[in-house]
């Protein structure tokens, strides 16, 4: 936990908007992009980043500390938040077909020329939502398997695992759509 | 390749949030708790603009307190209302701190204005079919993202 979090929380408990403020200034940028990164599209990434601290607001009253960062508390809306999205648009992608195509092995120097950050964002929203959550929290907010353990409610080992395939895929798809 | 797309996942950490959306965001948010009153202090050319979404924001509440077999249609419908308080709050700013722009984008921009307070108005909204309420509002909701994009254009 950050320096002088707890006391920020705490004030945020009781209902004290400006620490809630502080808050939101320190987590909703990352909060943004990992929703971002998920959805693909800046305006609905807005909208449910919006709705993330709200939610977060609203229920601050029952929020207890219980050793973990306040981030993985937001994380953990955030998840939600994706699912019930996908869920009340009905437009999401059949998830479970998109990951069981059948890619061919391919040549990592075919694709290493052109990669760019657009072809790997692309390649990140076609990932289940499970192997987008483990991309975007270990390698691009660089957290621990043990971080990333408490917001997916998986173990250590389980993330160390699901690192490895997550990577995988998301070279597969690159590779497909290269 | 792994180095390549490792360096390009951490690179991502670079992406960030519109300033303008984020300030409004957290203003609205924050407003939460000390009630509504703030939000409708407007300038002339929103005004409107933000009395018919407070309408529409009843509207929606009233659907949603009652239990009815479009309870998806209601969901949706108070998704999209969320969107367009953001969006509302967003525009606002940028028409609060928009430069000079020509006759042309002005004109537009009263037009866009104009067709929103049009969809959400609350005879247009008084309307027994959820679904038809529900297709005002998604149009409301277009209007207003063509009207943010001609605004951020300037």
């Amino acid at each position: 936990m950050l320096d002088g979090e707890e006391k920020l929380i705490h004030e945020a408990i009781k209902g004290e908007s400006s620490s809630f403020g502080i808050l939101y200034d320190r987590y909703q940028p990352q909060i943004y992009r990992f929703i971002y990164l998920k959805v693909s599209h800046r305006e609905e990434a807005e909208d449910l980043t919006h709705q993330v601290f709200l939610q977060a607001w609203k229920k601050m009253e029952s929020y207890t500390f219980q050793g973990f960062p306040f981030s993985s508390w937001l994380y953990r809306i955030a998840r939600n938040q994706v699912i019930d999205h996908y869920r009340t648009r009905k437009a999401h992608l059949d998830i479970e077909e998109m990951s069981e195509i059948k890619m061919t092995e391919f040549v990592t120097s075919e694709i290493d020329k052109n990669l760019d950050m657009n072809q790997v964002k692309s390649a990140i929203a076609k990932l289940t939502p499970e192997h987008q959550d483990i991309i975007i929290l270990r390698f691009v907010e660089d957290m621990s398997p043990g971080e990333i353990a408490v917001i997916t409610g998986k173990s250590p080992v389980a993330i160390r695992l699901l690192q490895h395939r997550a990577l995988k895929n998301l070279k597969k798809i690159l590779h497909a759509n290269g | 390749m792994d180095d390549k797309l490792i360096k390009i996942l951490k690179e991502m950490r670079t992406i960030e949030p519109d300033r303008a959306f984020s300030m409004h965001s957290r203003e609205r948010i924050i407003s939460v708790k000390k009630g509504w009153a703030g939000i409708f202090a407007l300038p002339a050319m929103g005004a409107r603009i933000m009395v018919s979404a407070a309408i529409l924001l009843i509207i929606v509440t009233a659907y949603v307190t009652t239990p009815t077999p479009e309870e998806n249609i209601v969901v949706k419908a108070d998704e999209i209302n969320t969107s367009i308080q953001i969006k509302l709050k967003e525009i606002e700013y940028l028409i609060n701190n928009q430069p000079v722009v020509d006759e042309a984008t002005s004109a537009k921009v009263e037009t866009l204005l104009n067709n929103t307070v049009a969809q959400l108005d609350t005879s247009n909204l008084d309307s027994k079919n959820p679904e038809e309420v529900l297709k005002k509002i998604e149009d409301a909701e277009h209007t207003l993202k063509e009207l943010r994009r001609l605004l951020k254009k300037q």
